[in-house]
């Protein structure tokens, strides 16, 4: 036997950002496969993995229906592939995916949208609103490069731009005023 | 009821767009409503969506999705009759008419029996009757020789002459 289809899901928990989370979709069944390898790769071509990997994937065992990634210190955009292989490392199948992966920018801007619920007059400050504008606008731009063309590298510098946001919020972003 | 949080975001995309036109119709300074209002409830939407599909049952939803709604303002309510959350008509509720009553009348154990004059038809309250005598179609005129009065609020059935053993009676509920 073999399977009829093969692809995967990404996504991230709500206070594990730097987590990815891989699960399989898979139909039919093929006892050829032993192993799996997922491949996270940035607009730069570097491999991202845990510490202490030093393979250039992930091993994925075949036995989990999912995997997580604990490899993230920012927003990524990504090309993920994974791997079905057989016993001798060939690759039976594949499957590739362009992700933006945005929790840790997401989450910060939730953060700043429950300190305006709780503090009305936010929305009147310039400096708190023209930098949560900004923030919402480089998550959208970065994910639209991705959906619509598959760009990681505006992307990436979309993303980047949303975490020079949050890596200087308590500059701009007084959520006392 | 409260509104859930997905109807909030719904309420919200479409405040989005009749805050802009409305903005575009009132002309100079968007007659006082805020000319980035639809931004706000923008930017604001998104952070909200984006959380509610990661954790639905994150308990600080409610908060940031009534701020959402208090930025929504009177669009909030506008796009409620959009969406049909702010109300619907209620469905009258669906009824079958009782089946007709069709029967010979006996000395005992039929609606009508010999001699009776007048039964409460329960199930037929509510109704207009037609009433057939051996027959021949009852009126409620009083001056025919054979005619009903008929009730149909308290479904109280009252004929004239009373009923005769071996009358085909048929009583239809309309």
């Amino acid at each position: 036997m073999a399977y009829t289809s093969w692809s995967f899901n990404v996504s991230q928990t709500v206070g594990s950002p730097s987590v990815v989370t891989i699960t399989a979709v898979v139909t039919g069944t093929d006892s050829n496969v032993t192993q799996r390898r997922v491949y996270l790769q940035t607009n730069s071509g570097e491999f991202l993995v845990p510490t202490g990997v030093s393979t250039e994937y992930n091993e994925w065992s075949i036995s989990g229906a999912s995997v997580d990634i604990d490899c993230l210190d920012k927003d990524y955009g990504l090309r993920v592939v994974v791997e079905w292989l057989d016993v001798s490392d060939v690759v039976l199948y594949d499957d590739e995916q362009f992700v933006g992966l945005t929790l840790y920018n997401e989450s910060f801007d939730y953060l700043t949208t429950q300190l305006m619920a709780s503090n009305k007059l936010l929305i009147n400050d310039n400096n708190f609103w023209k930098n949560k504008s900004k923030l919402r606008t480089l998550i959208d731009a970065g994910n639209n490069a991705i959906s619509f063309a598959s760009d990681l590298d505006n992307a990436q510098s979309c993303y980047d731009g949303a975490t020079a946001l949050r890596d200087g919020s308590q500059y701009l972003f007084n959520g006392n005023s | 009821m409260a509104l859930s949080t997905q109807q909030q975001l719904n309420i919200a995309s479409i405040s989005e767009y009749l805050a802009y036109v409305d903005i575009q119709k009132k002309g100079l300074n968007g007659g006082g409503v805020p000319l980035d209002l639809p931004q706000k409830i923008y930017i604001i939407r998104k952070s909200i969506a984006y959380w509610y599909a990661l954790d639905p049952t994150d308990t600080t939803l409610v908060a940031t999705g009534n701020y959402l709604m208090a930025l929504c303002g009177l669009y909030g309510l506008e796009a409620q009759e959009v969406t049909a959350s702010g109300g619907t008509v209620a469905p009258s509720a669906t009824s079958a008419a009782p089946l007709p009553l069709q029967f010979e009348v006996a000395a005992s154990g039929t609606t009508f029996i010999d001699g009776q004059g007048s039964a409460t038809l329960a199930t037929f309250a509510g109704y207009n009757l037609l009433f057939s005598r051996n027959g021949i179609p009852q009126s409620t005129v009083s001056s025919q020789p054979s005619y009903y009065s008929w009730n149909r609020s308290t479904g109280l059935l009252t004929i004239s002459p009373s009923a005769i053993l071996g009358e085909l009676f048929q009583i239809y509920p309309v």
